[in-house]
């Protein structure tokens, strides 16, 4: 009996203690922001970071020459003015004078800092340039000697020159109106040149080191904590002392560590959605009093592909087409959080038409259409294969999308791959139609057209195979006009030439939404994704 | 036992091969996994070349050798991070998790000893509870209890505070539950046998105390089996780790695996599982070495074969 008693004891001992010392634990953080996210962060090496959450932590460290605003527009970053050639081939970049690196032992000075000088936008945009950067892929087609150095056959790039400690000077392949368009992704920050130089084992790891207004403090594998950059180059900012990054993958659990107070803000994953918006797509009555919803659509299209060589038949593309209620898709797997767009270029780029948005935004369902179509193919009944994968609701579209085809008299078959799988079937041409979706790194459409339609581009990101030497000029001859307004009016032209010949059935824009505790304010997120949260604050209660 | 070394050095150098070739006969671009689905194919081919994966297999293999050799295990496809130091980080992870179910497991399991009877009621109910239910049930349904209910919702990543150290516990608990179950049972099978064993009764007629016989003698006859059965519950437990980490976001080998085996991050893999191996492989060697020191009997039947 004695025996039993101590264990039992020894138990209830053991349980008391720990909750006792997990009561003791501080809630309390000061001004700092905890932000949970669904999965461990990579290397923060800007050189290969590719996903969405890394980049919210990346972001907050680097930054680059110019960035975008909320609103849309093209704002100094470490560039505090520019200038351009009037054929748009050479721009020529200022520094803002007296930026600091954040604290790190790879620099020898006795603060252990050094101001950012130009060779460090040289190396950082030459690393941008090698075969293995992830990057690379948006400045080989456009800056000079960029290729030859991705390609191995040259040892810099020519196109970038330091023309004091304060100035660079980028020269094109071709001039580019739009070339501070393919620049002010946060992906292009800048780093300190000794990275390069001295090939840093430990870069992205225990090293991180940028200009952005938080610096790496901590880093494990499921907490990442981020300090006030006190020696912003931007008076002010940033607000908070500490931005808090813990991985936790489950949503629900993310969720209720959300409502406990152990996090202030997180995204709302769509198996989330039900419960935290009604029925019009707003923040739930439950969760107004404490919590703010923020929507905001990133620059993204979602579509079925068709290969043009396996479809080859126009009207079968254009039934499909037709045939597809993409007003349904958005409502079922979006929860309204989503705009139907019926091309790929994004209707939250600056400079977007207004009186073009609504003939954008029409839904094309029209199931006599798609009938009509189908009687003028040679369509003959026979089931076509269409993948999809194991990400975002692709499942769910694509049930909705068969549904719809065999209202009409297209039979098809469901394939469903795992993404990498899908994606290494689309680049080799297996496939008929597919379900994919873009996020684009680009804030102008027309590179956006260049890299999704051109021949050049052929397989990827031309995926559907779309081979039109008219198209190709027409996209080229974009680079001509400098007047902004009038060239997006011309690429919305060329697209609908595009659309003509339906290499995709686009379907929609995603909004993203997130959701965040009241104490905070002025939370700005770009259409790169790019939380900018130098500018949230928590006013004081 | 220089016999068994070298066994157990060609299973291990057979495990690295087959897993090089494998791993290597899977449909994947490791080039298009690292530079993205917008990369041009000529910047994909460069970058096949710098990784040498334009050479023919058997190049790639001595190089991987060469490379192990240096404790070099190839770098990530998704971040370029040295696998060697990834793996080994997340080892650790594991092995804590690992070593504190291995605890629970031998201290549960021995509290068979005492038999006392009331204990050995509660025992009996609690073995069956916990060889019956899946691991993926109790993982969750303990994962849910904490999450809601107790103060230490987040690991780290590393063990760096009591805090991460407790709310390791409950995950290992989970992993220890099945082997748990079996080794006390083992042990209470063995222990009841030998109670009327003759050597047991002897040494009660030569007037040695219950306490004694029972530690001493039957413990020590029964303890031959319940060893047999941990070493073979050892590699269960580093099987088991794998859901449980998952469950738990644990950054342990487990969920390393899982993430790599999504990404299909090969190099990732491939570390993972010669670590795995060669854990096997150690453990397997451990044993075979304890029993002798506990049973002279086994080591002497070893020689003779």
């Amino acid at each position: 009996m004695a025996f039993k008693t101590r264990i039992v004891n020894g138990v209830v001992l053991f349980l008391c203690l720990t909750l006792l010392y997990g009561c003791t634990k501080s809630r309390e953080d000061g001004k700092a922001l905890r932000i949970g996210i669904e999965n461990a962060i990579e290397r923060l090496d800007p050189l290969t970071m590719k996903e969405p959450y890394t980049f919210r932590v990346g972001w907050q460290i680097f930054e680059g020459l110019v960035s975008l605003d909320e609103a849309g527009n093209t704002v100094p970053r470490l560039a505090e003015k520019w200038e351009h050639s009037p054929d748009f081939k050479e721009w020529t970049f200022h520094l803002r004078p007296g930026v600091f690196f954040h604290s790190s032992d790879m620099f020898k000075t006795a603060n252990k800092t050094r101001t950012v000088t130009a060779n460090d936008v040289v190396a950082s945009m030459t690393g941008y340039c090698s075969s293995g950067a992830y990057p690379a892929f948006m400045l080989i087609d456009s800056i000079a000697g960029a290729d030859a150095y991705n390609q191995k056959k040259a040892a810099t790039v020519t196109g970038l020159k330091a023309i004091n400690d304060l100035t660079v000077k980028i020269t094109l392949k071709d001039g580019e109106p739009f070339f501070l368009d393919r620049i002010n992704s946060p992906w292009f920050g800048i780093f300190p040149r000794e990275v390069m130089e001295n090939k840093l084992a430990v870069w992205g790891e225990s090293v991180v080191v940028g200009t952005g207004p938080y610096r790496l403090k901590e880093k494990t594998e499921n907490i990442i904590v981020l300090e006030k950059n006190s020696n912003y180059w931007q008076k002010g900012t940033p607000k908070l002392d500490r931005i808090v990054f813990t991985v936790l993958r489950n949503d629900q659990i993310r969720f209720s560590e959300l409502k406990k107070g152990n996090i202030d803000l997180m995204i709302a994953t769509k198996s989330l959605l039900p419960e935290i918006l009604d029925k019009n797509g707003k923040l739930s009555e439950a969760y107004v009093e404490n919590f703010e919803l923020k929507l905001f659509p990133s620059f993204n299209s979602h579509f079925l592909g068709l290969n043009l060589k396996q479809v080859q038949d126009v009207h079968l593309r254009k039934a499909i087409t037709h045939a597809i209620n993409r007003q349904e898709i958005v409502e079922k797997v979006l929860y309204h959080l989503g705009d139907v767009n019926t091309g790929t270029i994004p209707l939250n780029m600056k400079n977007f038409p207004e009186r073009a948005r609504a003939d954008y935004q029409k839904d094309l369902y029209d199931p006599e259409m798609a009938i009509t179509e189908l009687k003028k193919s040679g369509y003959g009944g026979e089931k076509i294969e269409i993948l999809i994968h194991d990400k975002e609701g692709s499942e769910q579209i694509g049930e909705i999308v068969q549904q719809y085809l065999k209202r009409v008299g297209i039979q098809t078959t469901l394939v469903k791959l795992d993404y990498s799988s899908l994606l290494s079937k689309m680049l080799k041409g297996d496939t008929k139609i597919f379900n994919f979706y873009i996020d684009y790194v680009f804030s102008a459409p027309e590179p956006v057209l260049f890299n999704m339609f051109t021949s050049m581009k052929i397989p990827v990101p031309n995926v559907w195979g779309l081979n039109n030497q008219e198209i190709d000029s027409q996209i080229f001859a974009l680079r001509k006009i400098d007047d902004r307004t009038k060239s997006f009016e011309k690429s919305l032209e060329i697209q609908k030439k595009i659309l003509d010949i339906v290499p995709a059935v686009f379907l929609y824009q995603q909004k993203n939404a997130i959701i965040y505790r009241k104490d905070f304010k002025n939370l700005k997120i770009n259409g790169y994704y790019h939380y900018m949260l130098e500018e949230i604050e928590k006013p004081a209660k | 036992m220089t016999n068994k070394i070298s066994y157990y050095i060609s299973l291990l150098l057979g495990i690295i091969f087959f897993s090089f070739i494998l791993f290597h006969i899977m449909p994947s671009d490791p080039a298009r996994m690292i530079l993205g689905p917008s990369a041009d194919e000529r910047q994909a081919s460069v970058l096949r070349h710098e990784l040498g994966l334009d050479q023919p297999l058997h190049i790639q293999f001595y190089r991987y050798i060469k490379g192990l050799c240096r404790m070099d295990m190839g770098k990530s496809y998704i971040d370029r991070r040295s696998v060697y130091e990834e793996v080994m980080e997340r080892f650790k992870i594991s092995l804590t998790l690992v070593s504190l179910a291995f605890l629970m497991v031998l201290l549960y399991s021995l509290l068979t000893i005492f038999e006392d009877p009331l204990l050995t009621r509660i025992q009996a109910s609690l073995n069956f509870l916990f060889l019956s239910v899946p691991t993926f049930f109790s993982g969750t349904v303990i994962a849910l209890f904490i999450f809601l209910y107790y103060p230490y919702t987040s690991f780290s990543g590393q063990i760096l505070s009591l805090n991460d150290f407790i709310f390791l516990l409950f995950p290992a608990f989970v992993i220890a539950l099945y082997p748990m179950g079996t080794q006390a049972k083992i042990l209470k099978a063995s222990m009841d046998k030998s109670k009327t064993a003759a050597y047991v009764k002897f040494a009660l007629a030569n007037g040695y105390t219950e306490g004694y016989i029972r530690i001493n003698l039957r413990l020590k006859n029964s303890i031959i089996p319940y060893l047999s059965a941990l070493s073979n519950q050892l590699p269960i437990l580093f099987t088991g780790v794998f859901i449980v980490e998952v469950i738990f976001n644990i950054p342990g080998m487990g969920s390393l695996l899982v993430k790599s085996i999504l990404n299909r991050d090969i190099p990732m893999m491939h570390g993972l599982v010669i670590l795995n191996g060669l854990l096997f492989i150690l453990i397997n060697l451990f044993f075979e070495m304890v029993y002798p020191l506990i049973d002279p009997r086994i080591g002497g039947a070893n020689e003779q074969h």
